[in-house]
Formats: structure tokens, sequence, C-alpha cells
């Protein structure tokens, strides 16, 4: 197994441009897919997957945002009333937010753009803030051979954690430890203790 | 020899109404659930259109403290259970799961507006919080699954419980999905995308594979099944099997499908081959079809790479005309399609489509439904970001 697991205060700049062969498409990443994309890098460092090599990602339940719900509030509020007025959000708080916002919204993003960036075109998911369904997803892939999984966790402050392996299925929690954790970045920090063990 | 997995219950709240009898009855009149939103005011917005989940009084209406899919999943697990508490109960709880696809969480925007509350994560609710408190609350003990792959959502999820089935046939599997973006900061959050229909006849706004088709409606709701072993399931019960799955990702462009469908048509052949079965043997299609136009290319190039010598005859059939694009639960709903279809032995009226286009050469179905022996069902669907699903049913003999 290889396993790579990196974290980034909410203050800290994550290095994604110096991992990612298309920098244009960097506009549309928020925090969950720049980390993933930069975990990833670092991960396959040397190393190219097969295409048809299966990927599963997991989402951690949603702490932050930082496409601007709270400008949105604010321009839909009534100055007046200090209520939400439709027109308002209409006619001034739409137009102030940027189509890319909603690439920063989609929960498969992150998954998408590293199947982009290193042409994984194989099995896929992206199940949402449970370990147990990850560590199912890849324990029944349709291979014998290695599966690249993933998940991104960003909390309350801004700070944000990834983590990946290319793993075989023998080497995943059974289904019972794996019902005892809870957002999908768990089993990462299991598999790291794991390693650690042998 | 075949791996089969049936499905043996089924209950949705749909844009055509919350029962199989009604929603059948709709796919036979060719009727179209698309009009003018009437579940929240519109009266600014520069769009208005979407396929609106009803039942018996209408369509439902809701706070804006209330999360819609919410609504329809659990109206949908109250009733699964209710009438099929049987099938229920012959399973152990550590032997029952719940794998669901849903959508992006839902956000009060005006109780957030409007608020006493600081904190926004006050007004989200949480679709993974969603299934989970209906595995609580039915006593599934197995897992409690939420796949948010966007359009394939709910398709992976069947995809998943099949496989999970086959290897462990003990299980009980509830799996489907569920998924509204009609509110306010998630309707405009997507027509900001610029993928909306542009028609101004709203009942006609959603025009898959047509010519003049300019962009999907969005729709709403909750499919959900009960998926069983054959040799646990009643076979009286049995409504379908799945007997092959297949998923891809193009690694092409998050906004665009490949144009040249060929990731999506190994997903297909992925399924096929693990039906057990050649191409050849596919009755009909149940298409993705969500009414853009680069859907339509993407789909149609995918058809003729699978089907070489008769991609144009085919017949084809895509639900999104009368119910819209459900999104995070398009696939489950669509699922009713191919029940419709096996157990009718008919491929239905693609709603909308009029005009063929020569740059999709597919054999959709108009005018009239087409009665033919259908053994076999393609459903396909495919996401924006790229990831494709591709199921095959089968009839049960």
């Amino acid at each position: 197994m290889k396993l790579n697991i990196i974290h980034h205060k909410a203050d800290e700049t994550i290095p994604v441009k110096a991992f990612i062969k298309k920098r244009k498409l960097i506009k549309y990443f928020n925090k969950e897919t720049s980390s993933s994309i930069v975990c990833v890098a670092q991960l396959l460092k040397d190393t190219t997957l097969d295409p048809s090599t299966p990927f599963y990602y997991g989402m951690g339940l949603i702490q932050y945002e930082d496409f601007g719900l709270e400008n949105i509030a604010t321009l839909s509020r009534d100055p007046h009333t200090h209520q939400f007025s439709q027109q308002n959000y209409i006619e001034d708080a739409m137009p102030s937010v940027s189509p890319l916002s909603q690439f920063k919204v989609l929960y498969n993003m992150p998954l998408s753009f590293v199947a982009i960036e290193h042409n994984l075109q194989g099995d896929c998911a992206v199940v949402y803030a449970d370990a147990h369904s990850l560590v199912t997803q890849a324990k029944y892939a349709p291979t014998e051979h290695q599966i690249l999984i993933g998940a991104s966790q960003v909390f309350e402050d801004g700070s944000v954690t990834s983590g990946f392996a290319l793993i075989n299925k023998e080497e995943l929690p059974s289904a019972d430890e794996a019902l005892t954790m809870q957002e999908p970045i768990e089993l990462f920090y299991y598999l790291e203790e794991s390693n650690n063990a042998k | 020899m075949q791996n089969s997995v049936c499905i043996t219950a089924v209950s949705a709240v749909s844009p055509l109404g919350d029962n199989l009898e009604d929603i059948f009855a709709a796919i036979t009149k060719a009727h179209s659930a698309t009009g003018e939103i009437k579940s929240f005011d519109t009266t600014h917005y520069p769009s208005k259109v979407a396929a609106e989940a009803r039942d018996s009084s209408g369509i439902i209406k809701s706070r804006n403290d209330q999360d819609r899919k919410e609504l329809f999943i659990e109206q949908a697990f109250k009733h699964l259970f209710k009438e099929y508490a049987s099938t229920m109960e012959k399973y152990e709880p550590k032997h029952r799961l719940v794998n669901l696809g849903s959508g992006i969480d839902y956000f009060d925007l005006v109780g957030y507006v409007n608020r006493d509350e600081e904190s926004w994560q006050h007004y989200c609710k949480s679709a993974s919080k969603t299934t989970q408190s209906l595995a609580k609350h039915y006593d599934i003990q197995g897992g409690a699954y939420t796949n948010v792959s966007a359009c394939v959502a709910s398709t992976q999820a069947l995809g998943l419980s099949y496989r999970i089935l086959k290897q462990d046939p003990d299980k009980l599997i509830i799996s489907g999905g569920f998924d509204s973006m009609l509110s306010p900061l998630h309707y405009m959050g997507f027509y900001k995308l610029g993928a909306f229909s542009k028609s101004d006849n709203l009942q006609q706004a959603c025009r898959p594979f047509d010519k003049n088709r300019s962009g999907l409606v969005l729709g709403e709701g909750a499919a959900i099944y009960a998926l069983e072993s054959e040799q646990n399931a009643d076979k009286e019960q049995i409504l379908a099997q799945i007997v092959g799955y297949g998923s891809s990702n193009d690694a092409y462009m998050v906004t665009d499908p490949q144009p040249s469908g060929e990731i999506l048509a190994r997903a297909v052949m992925e399924a096929i081959d693990e039906a057990g079965i050649t191409a050849d043997e596919i009755d009909c299609l149940h298409l993705h079809g969500t009414g853009t136009y680069k859907n339509g290319i993407a789909e149609a190039n995918a058809m003729k790479i699978i089907f070489p010598e008769h991609y144009s005859e085919i017949p084809v059939y895509s639900m999104k005309g009368q119910i819209g694009h459900l999104i995070g639960a398009c696939g489950a709903m669509e699922m009713l399609g191919v029940i419709y279809s096996l157990q009718k032995q008919k491929v239905p009226i693609t709603v909308n489509y009029e005009t063929p286009d020569p740059s999709v050469a597919l054999n959709v179905i108009k005018d009239e439904e087409l009665s033919m022996p259908i053994r076999y069902i393609l459903k396909i669907n495919s996401a924006f970001g790229g990831q494709n699903s591709a199921l095959v049913v089968k009839r049960y003999e």
C-alpha cells in the first residue's frame, strides 16, 4: 500500500500550481480539490497508473464554504426590512456570483479533476460523509489489482486534510472496523496507524 | 451463468405522482410534468420551469426550512416499509443496508438571510445525515451509504447494491435516490451554469435528442427499490432483475461529455459483459437524454460504438421530457421507465421528441408507444464532471 496524508492550515496556500499539468483548471478549484490534487500528485510521484484503475473518493461533511454565501446573503437582504428580498436576490446577489462558483460546490469535482490530471477512466464513485461506504466501494471494485481511494475534509476553521492511498482489497479494514469510523478521512488515519504498526 | 439481483419492491414520489399506478398511466399518456414552478415564488426569476414532485393533491408544498428531497425520501420509505413490511421483516437489521444517490445539501437561504442564528451550518441539511437518520429509524444496521456522484449518483448506488448482493446474497438493500434542486439557491446556481432550456414553452422545454433541443429542465423526487438475491426473493414479487453494471470516467472535461462517447461505451460494454450477453441481445435503450446539445451527440456516438450494425434501429427512450432531470436521483427515477418497459413490453414515447437531428441518428420513439418483445434493457446515465454509469436490466422469466 502507498499512502499519503497532507494537511494545510487555513491561512496556508495550497501549492497546487506545482502539482498540476493543466494550470488553467486551477480557477475551478476549491480547497478540497486543490488539496486532493496535491495529495495524489505526491502519492503518485514517479508512478503512472493504468487508466482503468478504479478510483473512489469520500467527501467530508460540509463544514466550510468559500463560494461567497455571505455576500449572497448580504445582497439579498432588503436594507429597510432586513428580510430576504427575492428581487434583491435575483437582481443584485446572483449577478455577483461567478459561474465558476458552481464548480466549487459540486461534490464530484475533486474526483473529476484528479481523474483528468491522471487520466483515470475506470470504475469510480463519490461517497459522502461515511468511511464505511468508501471501504465498501473499494471492497466490491471490479478488479483484483490496486485501487486508488481518497478523501478530503475541509474543517470549519478553513484548514484542510486530504488522504489518498493506492491499495489492495486485502489491505482494507473489515466492515466492522469501518463501521466504527465516521468521516472518510478517518479511514486514512486508520491506514496510517496500521502501516506504522507493521 | 448470470448473477441475478432482483428488484422486489418500489416506492416513489415523482413529478408524475407518488404511486406506481399513476406514474405508469402518465408514461402511457406521454404526459409532461414540466411547467411553471409553484413550490416557491419565482416572480423575478429569469427562468421559472421545472418538473415538481406531486401527490394526489397536486404539487407538494414545503416550508423554506424544509429540505424537499428529505421530505420525498421520508415519504418513499414510509410507503415502502408499510406496503412491503413482510419483505423487510425477512431480514435481520444487520443484514439490511440503505444505499442512496443524492445531490448537494439543501440550504435555506431565506432563513439564513432572515436569521436569528449566526452559523450558516444551521441552515444546511445534509443528504448523508438524512440517509443515516432513515437507517436509524427503520433499524437498518448493515450500512447507510450516500453516493454524491452528481447525475450518476443513484445509478451508481443501484450498481454498488447489485455488486454487494452478487457476492453477499443474504442481504436486503434499499437502494435508489432522492434529490431536489428546486430551491432559490440551487435553482439559480444551476441556472448560472447555462444548461437550462431556453424554450418559452414550459411543457415542451425539455426535448431529448430533438433537433431543436436547447437544454435541460430540473426535476425532483425520490425513488427507492428493495433489492434481494433471487434465492431470497419472493418470485411473485420480482419486478425486474439487474444483471450487469459498469461505470467509467471520461477524464476529459468537467463541463462537457467526451464527444466521441468512447469512454461511455466502455462502461456500457462492461455492463453487457457482466450480464453474460452480447450487445445484439439488448432490446431497447433507456438513455440519459438530458435535452442538451452535447449530451445527444455523445450518447449517439457511444451507441455507434456499441451497436455498430443497428445503432439507428434499436428503440430509444428518455424519460426526462416528462419528469425533467432529477440530478442525483435521475437514474433511480428512470428505473421506473425500465420496469414499465419490461412489464408492458413497450418502449414509451420520448415526450417532446419531434424533429430528428441528423447528428443524433437514433431511433427515438415518438407519436406512439412501440410494442415489442423486451428481455434486456440498457439503462445509461452520465454526469457533469465526466462520470458514466450503465445497468443491464432483465425481465424476470
